[in-house]
């Protein structure tokens, strides 16, 4: 994890360095002169060798965990981070939480149905899922729920009734992805002799697919899942956008924009953070979930205590 | 058999979604049952000065006997605020919300007057860039802060170290020459460069501002007649009036405060701007994206208050010797012949927009009135053909350079089309703003740029865009012209702000042809008749200030 968090930092770094575009000429506006624009670059440090603004920023970041502050609004990126992450995340957790309830019986009922109608409705809903831009998607529930029923606030932030329908919008593609996910890798074991040999033994059928099946083909369901939620929490721009929620997805791409370098620096090295910490937490799901891997650690704890 | 149920299924999918989407597609009017929208919603057009916008059935109100208070409005806006800090760079400068954080030492008007603020005189020394201003001595913040003049010098102080707004780095020199005096040096005397930091300096008291955990960036000590109760970066802002202002009269009705809650909702996506609108979200939004503007127009819930922007939208041409514009005035003239601004104005701006005659727009302090009645490069194909003729252009690919966004963009696709109705070759350049921030001032790389310029005095417009002397290659295009450098500089001190050199520069211009101002964008505030205005006041930057404004009593 450290050492993609460090490749991160120092590869947004040089990519923000070398990409054209000054950021004195957007913090000063049209009005500023060359003698303005040379004097906000000195501020800044950027007119310093390559080299050693690069090690400064390592230093800072990784020696004394200072992010800095945004060079338009010279407000703190961790303050920042502390303010836009809480609503990017209930707003993942929800998504997650309706990808999940949905996608899982859908998937299940495609795959324990296989061929029949039901497998196909299940897979036409995930084609479409899948098809529907989900900006399109938003309007039309934004129309349909907050115009039309008024049952639900269109955008803004406030109660939890204002992720609902952003949470729906961005799960829909999640749900379609997550359902094929899900059918493929029943499939895969439905059909295996343990499964035979519980249904003989005379296990019901829901013990047989939520007992034996489910545990079984959870492994490619949980990678999935996981990777999900960390790309949902580097922020879903567009949801963003369309609902008035001031995310992380607003704030890094607001900062790519203004070539605001410490916000898209710091925004990098935040996502990559959250997504190796997605990916541990997966490793350890595999663990939980399947006995074989746990009893490979296991196995390896006991052989490294006898030879101790 | 299995093939007809998963054919049926579809099929049944298919209608539902159909179903749906044209269930949640229906027209969304806010007009009552029975009710029609029926075209001829009220629409002005407003010349920046106050103006009566009257929905059908309104009288107008008596703007020395002001209306009734309004116990709350909410106004819609676009944008990205992130702090509230009085050291923000100059993106907000202009915006309604900033009088409602801060007072200012003085106001700027529409019509480009300076009304006192928090500064109760200013005079010139006879250097010309010695500047005393005295400030009120019963200013407090909303903590109970005493403003004296040690603060506005440690303000001015703190904005220059800070530079983020450029107007700031003119001053030579600040200090404190009594309990409510100071002085203020210029480096130069340019014409407007201190009533630019007049409007820009706002009260803050310094100890309030050290106590502050960041710096005002989320949490204000207001000096000004409202205090912030609520403030989330990016989504809203709102205000509360506070009952212990420091100043019991408006000293302008600019300066009126005839709300007691304002909020402002940040709405980026065009399409939640008109839901909020329509559903009661919002009472009124600060310049609408034009293409729903429209919509309002056939609506008589709603009326539109429109007014010029203080931004227009010009072409330049490169100035850079590489260039094959640089030096051929019949090219740059048989170009700007060739463009049919009207048909930009219909297909571009949906109407909303008005020509330009000076590469300024007109709402400049300076601008002479007289240029708007004078021609200016009329659509003249034939004109344009001979101009072309007599020119050196033989063939070459000439690039017109364009910051991305749709409407910027479509409007580079319709100058592309015109120029090439005449046989000239043009290629796109298309950049991200950053991109083309950064690529602007060098003339290398282009032959035309379209930039959206605008400010607030004359002399600093042109010269931020026509002094030779400003950037490291040259003007804002890298050209050198000595001679319309020196005619500016001749307009920029006091003595030399006259009327006839501000004519020759225009007319300098117009026979050079260097630069093309197109259109000047309207801004449509669109508001709820239920608001009951009386009488809106604009902001300087074209959108109605809902606080100033006068509602029914």
């Amino acid at each position: 994890m450290i050492p993609i968090i460090l490749g991160v930092a120092i590869l947004v770094f040089t990519l923000m360095t070398f990409c054209p575009g000054d950021p004195a000429s957007i913090i000063l506006g049209s009005s500023a002169t060359e003698e303005d624009l040379q004097a906000m670059n000195e501020q800044l440090g950027l007119n310093k060798p390559f080299l050693v603004r690069l090690g400064v920023f390592l230093r800072d970041t990784f020696f004394r965990f200072d992010l800095g502050t945004s060079y338009l609004t010279r407000i703190s990126i961790v303050d920042s981070i502390k303010e836009y992450l809480p609503r990017t995340m209930i707003l993942t957790i929800a998504t997650m939480l309706i990808s999940v309830t949905l996608a899982l019986p859908f998937g299940i009922m495609a795959a324990t149905h296989q061929g029949r109608w039901q497998d196909h409705l299940s897979m036409v809903f995930a084609l479409i899922g899948i098809s529907i831009p989900s900006f399109w998607l938003a309007l039309l529930l934004i129309l349909l729920f907050s115009v039309k029923l008024k049952w639900l606030p269109a955008m803004g932030i406030g109660g939890i009734q204002y992720y609902i329908l952003p949470a729906l919008s961005g799960s829909l593609g999640g749900v379609a992805g997550l359902a094929r996910q899900t059918r493929s890798s029943m499939l895969d074991v439905i059909r295996a002799d343990y499964i035979t040999t519980a249904r003989a033994k005379g296990v019901s059928e829901f013990k047989v697919i939520t007992r034996h099946a489910l545990k079984n083909a959870l492994i490619p369901i949980i990678t999935v899942v996981g990777t999900q939620f960390g790309k949902h929490l580097g922020g879903t721009m567009v949801i963003e956008t369309i609902f008035g929620i001031p995310g992380m997805g607003q704030f890094i791409i607001t900062g790519v924009n203004q070539r605001d370098y410490p916000v898209v620096q710091s925004g990098a090295i935040f996502l990559a953070a959250v997504f190796s910490i997605c990916m541990l937490a997966v490793d350890l799901l595999y663990a939980a979930a399947d006995p074989r891997i746990k009893a490979q650690y296991a196995g390896k704890r006991r052989k490294v205590k006898e030879h101790a | 058999m299995k093939q007809r149920v998963w054919k049926k299924t579809v099929a049944l999918l298919i209608a539902m979604v159909m179903l749906v989407s044209l269930t949640a597609c229906g027209n969304s009017g806010t007009e009552k049952d029975g009710e029609k929208p029926t075209a001829g919603g009220n629409h002005t057009t407003q010349d920046n000065t106050e103006k009566t916008d009257l929905p059908e059935g309104q009288q107008e109100g008596d703007a020395a006997s002001a209306g009734g208070e309004k116990e709350s409005v909410t106004i819609g806006v676009t944008g990205v605020w992130a702090t509230l800090s009085p050291y923000q760079t100059t993106l907000n400068q202009f915006g309604n919300f900033v009088r409602l954080l801060y007072d200012r030492l003085a106001y700027l008007t529409p019509e480009g007057e300076y009304v006192p603020q928090a500064a109760k005189s200013w005079e010139i020394e006879e250097d010309g860039i010695t500047w005393n201003v005295e400030i009120y001595d019963t200013i407090y913040d909303s903590a109970g802060n005493h403003i004296t003049a040690s603060d506005i010098v440690w303000n001015l102080e703190e904005n220059m170290a800070q530079a983020l707004k450029p107007f700031f780095n003119k001053i030579e020199s600040v200090e404190q020459t009594g309990d409510y005096t100071l002085k203020i040096v210029m480096k130069n005397n340019v014409v407007g460069a201190f009533e630019l930091v007049l409007i820009s300096t706002y009260a803050v008291s310094q100890k309030a501002y050290e106590d502050s955990a960041d710096g005002f960036a989320t949490s204000v000590i207001s000096t000004s007649p409202y205090k912030v109760t609520e403030f989330v970066a990016g989504s809203h802002l709102t205000f509360e009036k506070r009952d212990d202002y420091w100043k019991t009269d408006a000293n302008s009705p600019y300066l009126q405060n005839n709300v007691k809650t304002v909020t402002y909702q940040v709405i980026n996506e065009a399409s939640q701007q008109q839901i909020a609108l329509e559903t009661g979200t919002v009472d009124a939004f600060e310049s609408l994206t034009p293409s729903l503007v429209r919509d309002f127009e056939s609506n008589n819930n709603f009326s539109i208050a429109g007014a010029p922007s203080s931004n227009g939208s010009q072409m330049f041409f490169s100035g850079h010797e590489s260039r094959p514009v640089a030096n051929d005035v019949n090219l740059r003239l048989a170009i700007c012949y060739a463009i049919d601004v009207e048909g930009l104005i219909a297909s571009c701006y949906d109407g909303y927009a008005e020509p330009m005659h000076d590469p300024a727009v007109n709402t400049l302090v300076g601008y002479l009135s007289k240029w708007d009645s004078e021609e200016y490069y009329g659509y003249n194909v034939e004109l344009a053909k001979q101009y072309l003729e007599k020119s050196d252009y033989k063939g070459q690919t000439l690039e017109l350079m364009q910051s991305s966004g749709t409407q910027g963009e479509r409007v580079a696709q319709m100058i592309q089309g015109y120029l090439m109705a005449i046989g000239i070759d043009c290629k796109l350049t298309i950049l991200d703003s950053a991109l083309f921030s950064a690529s602007r001032f060098d003339g290398s790389q282009y032959d035309m740029i379209m930039i959206a310029g605008g400010g607030v005095t004359l002399p600093a417009f042109w010269g931020n865009r026509f002094d030779m002397n400003a950037y490291e290659l040259g003007d804002g295009t890298s050209r050198h012209d000595e001679v319309l450098t020196q005619m500016l500089y001749d307009t920029w001190v006091y003595d030399g702000f006259t009327e006839e050199n501000i004519d020759a520069i225009h007319q300098y211009l117009l026979e050079n042809c260097i630069a093309y101002g197109l259109v000047n964008t309207t801004i449509n505030n669109v508001y709820n008749n239920s608001l009951g205005l009386t009488k809106t006041w604009m902001g300087y930057s074209g959108t109605v200030d809902y606080v100033a404004s006068e509602y029914e009593a």
